[in-house]
């Protein structure tokens, strides 16, 4: 029997070994994929064209603006605040403002901060001044960083300079106050700041690096895919051919058949998986915290279900065109419940219980709490129920309907 | 170019195609399907995070500040802890993900001027502890619950400050009040989306990702006539290459104006997002898109020669660059240049920013040039190629 | 029309297969002349390079050396022009087997831009003539393989080409539709069409007006098939013995034997007109072989090819001689 498998095995083996083109896609594609998508997602949100109009032009309205210019989330963009006042027209202006540019060489502006008349005045008799901010509404997540560290960077100004404001009107000096004192009311003030603001930790990925939470997801969904799609097409391309009459009147039982074929899935999908695994760490500086053998190890049983999925698929479908648009959608859905854009706990609740049925949930969870957490068994023991109740489910289905079209075949 | 050849190819694709009733169902309504249930999932923002309280001072005011907490959109208290460590262990289970520690004395510090200032000086008697694993929703995780207990705790104060406001003198009392009031007052206002709703964002964004799927498709006819020996045929006979790659495409740029009538009404019924471009314009521009996407997976369709390959190939184009990379979830424009410059052959970084600018910001070409001239580009060039490549021989 | 229909000089074509990329000979210096209005049979073992010559000859396989022209036309530059003119049948079923006898011959159709009336009665005699009217509306994958040949023959004809070359048409196809599609052929040649078509039968190549036998890429006959019986030096006896294994392997000692050839329970000898009946004989029974009969029989161009390819291989190859299924394989 084994040696049966083996035989499989070794033809699919062969198959890809004789195919050099989609031996380097299968082996090498991901990974160099994951390369590019990795360094573009994990990016800072930063740079974010900003445009500013000040209506106050004082001292304090400039330095205002010298201080979101340090701030590294903005580029201030003068040309188009020119622009922006030239025209009378506001509504007007503000769409010509929001929809100049290119994403590549000069993106559009995403927030607009105006400073109103008075800001100075106001500011040193502790009025309150009111400065508006406009955010690009069609560029919903850069605008909201730009806004976050725009209210934090202006309350921060304001605070020093009413400090200096007071400080100068209780000596009677005029405003500005000298160098030194100035710079001291600065230390004081954010030193106040800081402290009067409650202590925040932050767990498992203290510096909020952005890669440390993409990579991860991007290495599963790109070896989830490699892993079903071979699956699928091993299976999908016999079937095409017309080979699988021969695979079935040869005296192989069917699990023999999704076993042997599962070897060289399994090669695909885990060779990929030691690569990606390897890229986060090396490249994208993702810890490895808990232990690495029981996620090898759990790696192979995760690779089992998808693989199961990957025969579902081409089982239920006649073509490998059929089956990669099977894939390509179901993909989509996957995609989602990795919780790669929004947590799944921030779903509608029938979504939340739907995603049970998706295996890379569940991966997801292992994945993240060994590489980050250093948490065990005792603690993700549930999604590996989930995981092998799946896998039982999946795989018992492909069997069922394997038998089928056997029993249709004889 | 003989058009009778286009059409006659063209009239074969389509009989293929809906000779197969599973591809014809998949390439027509797999789209949709896929809009609605994407959009659905994932058009929430980071909302009911759960949020475990350790209460040290067990008083009305911190009871009153967890209330305030579970009342916010993004934050769910989901329990209490006895102490940080069991805390920090449903940090672990993902029990939760935010920790609110409130210390004993919390109370005394809000509601006597006295705590008050012990608060300005040695900081206020609460922590917080956050999960960061998912940066995005622990950013505004902590800011929710940083906004709320500092609303919460300025309400308190001021409360409290206008309480004592008999037995102070009015400097005394002006600089308790000054210091309890932001400098600045900030107004914000978001243009194109006001209440700045994830479904508005993603939706428009989504119609251009998902017509990846005609694309995929595409990848393999070629291959597919090189298999089963109908290529041989064909190209014995006197119809022009051109004729063959554009009839072939046709019938895909017609199932995915499908798609996008389909999806276009579902975004503006079901979604209900606005549409505030000019319609024709935007169904002009989609079947540049479309075609755009379809000349490069003609392309793939011709460079590989087996069917397998084709689909791995177009998989890796398609799949991944053009959801992780289409601007969908992350902002193109704060890729590294490198990589921007990757992205001008993704039709879909385009066809994201047309649907989203025609669909939120009401632009027509004056502003889509830049996009159009692209697509275009891709198009023609995609075409080009690969009729150059495209061999009326077998070998 | 008296300009030759294919000529073709030095036809060449190499082949890189296989994991090293070795270099593989399909065709080797083919020279080839066919008037208009034959018949030609191109005769072969598998591989021995007739499909990449009707490919080259068609203008969908580039030649890599040598050069030919297909009624007038250069098969690289011209290849296009030639595509006008021509009916061409692959080995393989070419046409869509999810589309249905009808779709497939208006595809052609609109190909070939045969347009309105024309096409109609066009599409209604080639249907006739090929007796596919009753399965119009049949899908291309549920015909069978004889049906599939007949569709593949009548949409090569929707054009009334000038040449029309078919890769093996009878390959798969049952003895009664193999007759019947050979009907056709010769109607077509009388009715003045040329028609090159290859095939591994031997009996096929009796029904041709010439013929030319291929072998390991190159022609090594070309002539009618009364020229190529001609041909075969010697004589063929037929021998019919109690035990023929026997038989076989003393008469590859007789020197004047030139061939054996084993047929069910006849075994066919060629050999030179010295050894007389009566000689060969008297060393079977010699050697205890009873001999019910042997007597002669006229040459049949299966004698004559296996003969000239056992020649060929014994006098190409380096192995003293190739055995039959060498041969084939």
């Amino acid at each position: 029997m084994l040696n049966r498998i083996l035989n499989i095995a070794w033809k699919d083996l062969l198959h890809l070994w004789h195919n050099r083109l989609l031996l380097i896609l299968v082996l090498f594609g991901a990974a160099s994929e994951m390369l590019l998508i990795g360094w573009a997602t994990g990016a800072d949100v930063d740079d974010l064209t900003t445009v500013i109009v000040d209506y106050d032009d004082s001292t304090t309205s400039r330095s205002l603006i010298a201080a979101l210019e340090d701030n590294d989330t903005f580029n201030l963009d003068d040309d188009a605040a020119d622009d922006y006042r030239n025209n009378d027209d506001r509504d007007d202006a503000l769409d010509d403002l929001f929809t100049s540019g290119n994403y590549v060489f000069n993106p559009e502006p995403v927030m607009l901060i105006e400073i109103p008349e008075g800001f100075e005045q106001q500011l040193q008799a502790g009025e309150q001044p009111e400065v508006l901010l406009t955010l690009n509404g069609a560029k919903a997540l850069p605008s909201r960083t730009a806004r976050r560290a725009a209210e934090e960077e202006i309350l921060t100004f304001g605070a020093i300079e009413r400090a200096k404001a007071l400080a100068a009107s209780e000596s009677g000096q005029d405003v500005p106050v000298s160098a030194e004192q100035s710079a001291a009311i600065e230390q004081i003030v954010l030193t106040q700041l800081e402290t009067t603001q409650a202590n925040i930790t932050v767990r498992y990925n203290e510096d909020l690096d952005r890669a440390h939470y993409t990579t991860p997801s991007e290495a599963a969904f790109v070896l989830y895919i490699m892993t079903i799609m071979a699956a699928a097409l091993l299976l999908a391309r016999e079937r095409e051919y017309g080979t699988f009459e021969q695979l079935l009147v040869m005296p192989m039982r069917p699990f023999e058949i999704i076993i042997g074929k599962s070897i060289s899935a399994m090669f695909v999908g885990y060779a990929n998986f030691i690569l990606l695994l390897g890229l986060m760490n090396v490249v994208f500086g993702v810890p490895v915290r808990g232990s690495l053998p029981l996620l090898l190890v759990l790696a192979i049983g995760y690779l089992f279900v998808e693989l199961g999925r990957g025969f579902l698929v081409a089982m239920v479908t006649r073509t490998q065109n059929q089956a990669l648009l099977v894939i390509m959608l179901i993909a989509f859905v996957d995609i989602t419940f990795s919780g790669y854009a929004v947590p799944v706990e921030s779903m509608p609740d029938v979504m939340q219980f739907v995603a049970n049925f998706f295996p890379i949930r569940h991966w997801m969870i292992i994945l993240r709490g060994i590489l980050q957490k250093d948490i065990g068994l005792s603690v993700f023991w549930p999604q590996l129920v989930w995981l092998a109740g799946l896998g039982i489910l999946i795989n018992g289905a492909t069997l069922w309907f394997f038998r089928r079209t056997l029993g249709e075949q004889r | 170019m003989n058009q009778r050849h286009v059409w006659a190819m063209a009239r074969k694709e389509w009989l293929h195609m809906t000779r197969d009733p599973m591809t014809i169902f998949l390439l027509a309504i797999g789209p949709v399907l896929m809009l609605v249930l994407v959009a659905y999932s994932m058009a929430t923002d980071v909302e009911n995070v759960p949020t475990v309280i350790v209460d040290h001072d067990n008083s009305a005011v911190s009871t009153a500040l967890e209330a305030s907490l579970d009342d916010t959109v993004v934050l769910d208290v989901t329990g209490h802890a006895d102490d940080q460590d069991d805390a920090e262990s449903e940090l672990e289970r993902r029990d939760a993900k935010v920790i609110v520690i409130i210390e004993d004395g919390f109370e005394d510090q809000v509601t006597s001027l006295a705590g008050m200032n012990d608060m300005l000086t040695a900081g206020p008697r609460l922590r917080f502890i956050v999960d960061g694993t998912d940066p995005i929703s622990a950013e505004t995780a902590m800011e929710a619950v940083v906004e709320e207990s500092e609303r919460y705790i300025t309400a308190q104060l001021q409360q409290t400050v206008d309480n004592e406001a008999e037995n102070l003198d009015e400097t005394t009392l002006a600089m308790y009040r000054e210091q309890l009031e932001n400098p600045v007052i900030i107004e914000a206002e978001n243009r194109y989306n006001k209440d700045l709703k994830a479904v508005w964002d993603l939706v428009p964004a989504l119609i251009a990702v998902v017509l990846v799927l005609p694309g995929m498709s595409i990848s393999t006819v070629i291959a597919r006539e090189r298999s089963e020996g109908t290529l041989e045929a064909l190209v014995a006979t006197p119809i022009s290459k051109h004729a063959i790659l554009l009839g072939k495409t046709l019938p895909y740029v017609f199932v995915a104006m499908i798609n996008v009538v389909l999806m276009y009404i579902v975004a503006r019924l079901v979604f209900g997002v606005p549409f505030r471009g000019n319609l024709a314009l935007y169904l002009a521009l989609s079947s540049l898109y479309a075609f755009a996407t379809l000349a490069v997976g003609l392309l793939f369709s011709i460079l590989i020669r087996s069917i397998e390959a084709a689909l791995w190939a177009s998989m890796l184009f398609f799949l991944f660059p053009g959801m992780l990379l289409s601007g969908m979830f992350f902002p193109v424009e704060v890729f590294p240049f490198i990589v921007k410059l990757e992205t001008l052959e993704l039709p879909v970084v385009s066809g994201v920013l047309i649907n989203r600018g025609m669909f939120l910001q009401g632009v027509g070409v004056r502003v889509l040039w830049w996009n159009i001239l692209l697509l275009l580009v891709i198009a023609i060039e995609g075409f080009e190629i690969a009729s150059r490549i495209f061999k009326k021989r077998i070998a | 029309m008296s300009e030759t229909m294919i000529e073709a000089q030095d036809l060449t074509r190499t082949f890189r297969s296989g994991f090293r990329r070795k270099r593989i000979t399909a065709v080797e210096n083919l020279n080839l002349a066919i008037q208009p209005g034959e018949l030609f049979g191109l005769v072969g073992p598998d591989g021995a390079g007739k499909t990449t010559t009707l490919r080259m000859l068609a203008g969908i396989l580039k030649p890599s050396s040598g050069q030919a022209t297909v009624n007038g036309h250069d098969i690289v530059k011209g290849a296009e022009d030639i595509k006008q003119e021509l009916g061409y049948m692959p080995q393989q079923f070419g046409l869509y087997p999810d589309l249905t006898v009808d779709e497939n011959m208006n595809f052609v159709c609109d190909v070939f831009d045969v347009m309105g009336e024309e096409r109609q009665t066009r599409m209604e005699e080639l249907l006739d003539f090929t007796g596919l009217h009753d399965i119009r509306t049949r899908r291309g994958r549920n015909l069978s393989g004889g049906m599939q040949k007949k569709l593949g023959l009548a949409a090569a004809l929707v054009h009334k080409p000038k040449l029309l070359l078919l890769d093996e048409p009878s390959t798969g196809v049952d003895p009664v539709a193999r007759r019947e599609f050979w009907d056709i052929l010769t109607t077509l040649h009388a009715a003045g069409s040329t028609v090159v078509v290859s095939t591994p039968y031997m009996d096929e190549a009796e029904r041709c007006n010439r013929v030319g036998l291929m072998y390991g890429g190159q022609m090594m006959i070309c002539d009618s098939p009364s020229g190529i019986k001609r041909m075969l030096p010697g004589s063929v006896l037929a021998l019919r013995a109690d035990n023929l294994t026997l038989a076989e392997d003393v008469l590859k000692q007789v020197p004047d034997v030139l061939d054996v050839q084993p047929y069910g329970d006849v075994l066919n000898i060629i050999s030179n007109d010295e050894a007389g009946a009566s000689a060969i004989e008297s060393r079977l029974t010699a050697a205890g072989v009873t001999v019910d009969s042997l007597r002669p029989t006229p040459p049949r161009m299966e004698e004559a090819f296996i003969y000239f390819v056992r020649q060929y291989a014994s006098g190409d190859a380096a192995q003293a001689a190739a055995s039959p299924t060498e041969v084939t394989a």
